[in-house]
């Protein structure tokens, strides 16, 4: 495969699942915002948008209101992270590798592209937000699904597949590593309200709210949500079910390829760590170095991806 | 104007479309205008689209489909695949003439100026003979009905002719909407072009041992012909590369692959001439492969077509191809030229700029309904601005009698209503062997009584059925 198909292939699933991470942030968010009576508002911008994000955002708008903040994330062109902006480019990648797509993935492509177009041309009042983030989501399970149950188990699925958890995996440790590690510092048990609320929004945001009480009943305790959001590999959106299906895909292509690669060593080096017991029981702060390590890992393993497989 | 499905008085219906009228009369056209409706969302859907130039954002647009057939009689169609293989034979000839001996000038058929001062010409293609000896790998010759028994050529398009994904996906639409139609009529396939394709570049390439390494070569995602670029591609099995895929190491043409390096030995290039490689051609130009030109040379990957073709569908030199028959085949042409006054000529120019409300004018390079001008149905302020522009380069144009194209139905929310319309069908030329399309892309003014067919000018296409009665 041309290396630059096999670019366009990553960073069409990369595109696609930041999209659906920024509606799915937007979703907790909102959640938060409504049935939070405290004065939110610097908690959500801090919590919704990205550091560097914060800047470009402040220089435009003088209140984080539910609204601006909503906007600059879905459709502002000042923010190149915007949601319309995600899809126009993961549907251009896919544009450009059309041959390598079957045609329902590239229909799901199209088709959130032309909702999003017509869904975000327009400035977004509250009241639709709910079904436009409901469509987004949806958008990014059709891809998803069209991917796993019409394309060929090749090094093209392999791609996609490696763009899709890179990039999942990139979302779940910037939100552990960036926004909450003050509260993975906290070594109490009892959490107060507000630490409480936050804890929700973070697990909401990764679809893990459910799951999570789900697994552990109504506690909410900071060290066994680490430990799931890092270690658990049940929950579709832990470091540790990123990693795994890092590595299988990898692994696909070391065989077909009949090569070793350096990327494939460093996520085995990394799927080591996460399986090994000695972690899992680590004081939060130690936690909190590995987390910090995970996050330039990922980036790391990126370079190396682009290097091994002459991604442009 | 002659109606292809009625006859002269445009009451009864031609035999070769009874039964298609048979079969409208039991449609309801309400329900025809939704399934017209639907075949426009499953072309949007897949994404059949083209961008037009010259507008703020690339915006893609869909080329209208318009769902009635157009039918064809297979032994008139004989007829003119014999005129496009006549033709097309004394061009390549003309194309391996001009770039060695160049017998045709010497012997004054054709002024040495309109060749050797010609931007379509190559200097650098000249003492090479292209693999297989032949120029014109893939060519869409574009076609007028002006009577029953009257073709014309209007355009032969040999440099990067579009448009043959539509012919196919076309038929795919009919095929999907209207099974039963194809059980009344006996219809020639169009599925086999890419294959066809395929197989006439490899035979025509050099001989190897190992299996050749087909690619497209596409400007891009934001070129107009795009989606067919992919379409293409994906049909005949091979890599879509963008220039800057193609990289030149040791005299060869590689490819960066996720395994490592790769050879292309054949390249079906949608690129013009001049972008092909900034070394020999443009060197202004940003794009293109530097050093293609001499790894061409040298025999290590062949281009189709071979760079300079444009040379022999400039339309200056269209007004002498019945000359260019007769020269190389002495045989009378098959297929009729459109009357031609080459501008450069003063007597013709002056002709002109005498007739220019009556008259067709177009650029000698231009394609695409671009910087045309087409009197009859200009404003007098168009076409005296159009006359300055004709003055100040008279070289530049040529102009033509306004020809009354033939029409055909399309569907309109008030039933059926004809509309101009042309035809382009593709041939693929392999040494000792030219295929012609059963049909091609016909193409359609929807306004009435307008002849702008193109799709750059809001024209449509129809799907072209050759049939055995």
């Amino acid at each position: 495969m041309l290396g630059r198909y096999a670019d366009n292939l990553y960073w069409m699933a990369r595109y696609l699942e930041r999209a659906e991470n920024t509606a799915r942030k937007i979703q907790a968010g909102l959640h938060y915002s409504i049935t939070t009576k405290e004065n939110n508002r610097n908690d959500l911008l801090e919590f919704l948008i990205e550091d560097y994000q914060i800047k470009v955002f402040k220089k435009k708008y003088n209140i984080a209101s539910t609204q601006n903040v909503v906007n600059f994330l879905l459709r502002d062109e000042d923010n190149i992270d915007n949601v319309r902006n995600l899809l126009k480019k993961a549907r251009l990648n896919g544009k450009i590798v059309r041959t390598a797509l079957t045609r329902e993935v590239s229909n799901s492509l199209n088709q959130s592209w032309l909702a999003s177009e017509k869904l975000l041309k327009r400035q977004i009042q509250i009241n639709n937000l709910p079904d436009i983030l409901e469509n987004i989501l949806n958008t990014g399970t059709v891809f998803r699904g069209s991917v796993y149950g019409t394309m060929l188990r090749n090094d093209t699925f392999n791609f996609i597949r490696i763009g899709t958890f890179i990039e999942r995996s990139n979302n779940t440790v910037s939100i552990l590593n960036t926004k909450y590690y003050r509260l993975l510092l906290r070594n109490t048990v009892v959490v107060n309200k507000i630490d409480f609320n936050r804890w929700e929004i973070l697990l909401r945001s990764l679809s893990a709210w459910r799951s999570f009480n789900w697994l552990s009943g109504e506690y909410l305790d900071p060290a066994a949500i680490t430990n799931f959001l890092v270690f658990d590999e049940r929950m579709p959106r832990s470091l540790s079910f990123c990693n795994k299906e890092i590595l299988s895909n990898l692994e696909y292509l070391q065989s077909t390829y009949k090569k070793k690669y350096k990327s494939y060593n460093l996520v085995k080096k990394n799927q080591n760590k996460l399986t090994s017991g000695i972690i899992r029981t680590i004081h939060n702060k130690k936690l909190y170095k590995f987390i910090k390590e995970f996050a330039n890992q990922n980036n790391e393993i990126h370079s190396l991806i682009s290097r091994d497989f002459n991604l442009v | 104007m002659y109606n292809e499905m009625l006859n002269m008085r445009g009451q009864k219906v031609r035999n070769l479309y009874k039964n298609l009228d048979n079969w409208l009369s039991n449609q309801n056209i309400n329900s025809l205008m939704s399934q017209s409706i639907k075949a426009e969302e499953l072309f949007r859907k897949v994404g059949i689209t083209f961008n037009v130039y010259g507008e703020d954002e690339a915006e893609e647009r869909l080329i209208p489909f318009d769902l009635m057939p157009r039918i064809i009689d297979s032994k008139e169609w004989g007829f003119i695949e014999k005129g496009i293989t006549q033709r097309l034979i004394a061009l390549n000839m003309f194309l391996e003439d001009i770039y060695s001996k160049q017998n045709i000038v010497k012997e004054n058929i054709i002024p040495s100026k309109l060749i050797n001062n010609n931007a379509a010409f190559l200097p650098e293609m000249c003492d090479f003979k292209p693999p297989g000896g032949i120029y014109t790998h893939i060519s869409g010759i574009d076609l007028v009905r002006t009577s029953e028994k009257n073709f014309f050529v209007l355009e032969d398009n040999l440099r990067v002719p579009s448009g043959a994904s539509y012919m196919i996906e076309n038929r795919s639409t009919m095929m999907h909407m209207f099974p039963e139609l194809f059980t009344i009529y006996n219809v020639k396939p169009v599925f086999d072009y890419p294959d066809l394709l395929l197989k006439s570049l490899i035979k025509t390439s050099k001989s190897s041992t190992r299996k050749p390494n087909v690619a497209v070569l596409t400007p891009g995602v934001f070129n107009s012909a795009y989606y067919e670029h992919t379409f293409l591609a994906d049909e005949m099995g091979v890599n879509l590369l963008e220039w800057r895929d193609l990289l030149i190491e040791d005299n060869k043409v590689v490819i960066r692959t996720t395994q490592g390096i790769e050879q292309v030995d054949i390249l079906y290039r949608r690129i013009d001439d001049t972008y092909l490689d900034p070394l020999s051609f443009n060197p202004d130009s940003r794009i293109g492969s530097p050093g293609l030109f001499d790894v061409y040379r040298a025999g290590n990957v062949m281009i189709a077509n071979a760079p300079g073709t444009g040379i022999a569908d400039d339309k200056a030199v269209y007004s002498y191809i019945p000359e260019i028959i007769k020269f190389y085949l002495n045989e009378e042409p098959i297929l009729k030229n459109v009357k031609t006054w080459r501008c450069s000529e003063e007597k013709s120019l002056k002709y002109v700029i005498e007739n220019l409300a009556k008259l067709v004018v177009k650029e000698v390079h231009g394609s695409g309904g671009y910087g045309m001008l087409i009197g009859p149905t200009s404003s007098k302020k168009e076409i005296e601005n159009f006359k300055q522009k004709l003055i100040s380069k008279p070289t530049n144009y040529i102009a033509q009698p306004t020809l009354s194209l033939s029409s055909v139905p399309i569907l309109t929310k008030k039933g059926l209503a004809p509309r101009h319309v042309d035809l382009r069908p593709f041939a693929l030329m392999s040494p000792n062997d030219i295929k012609i399309t059963n049909g091609g892309l016909s193409r359609v003014a929807l306004k009435e009584n307008s002849l702008l067919v193109n799709s750059s000018q809001g024209g449509g296409t129809k799907d072209t059925w050759i049939v055995d009665q």
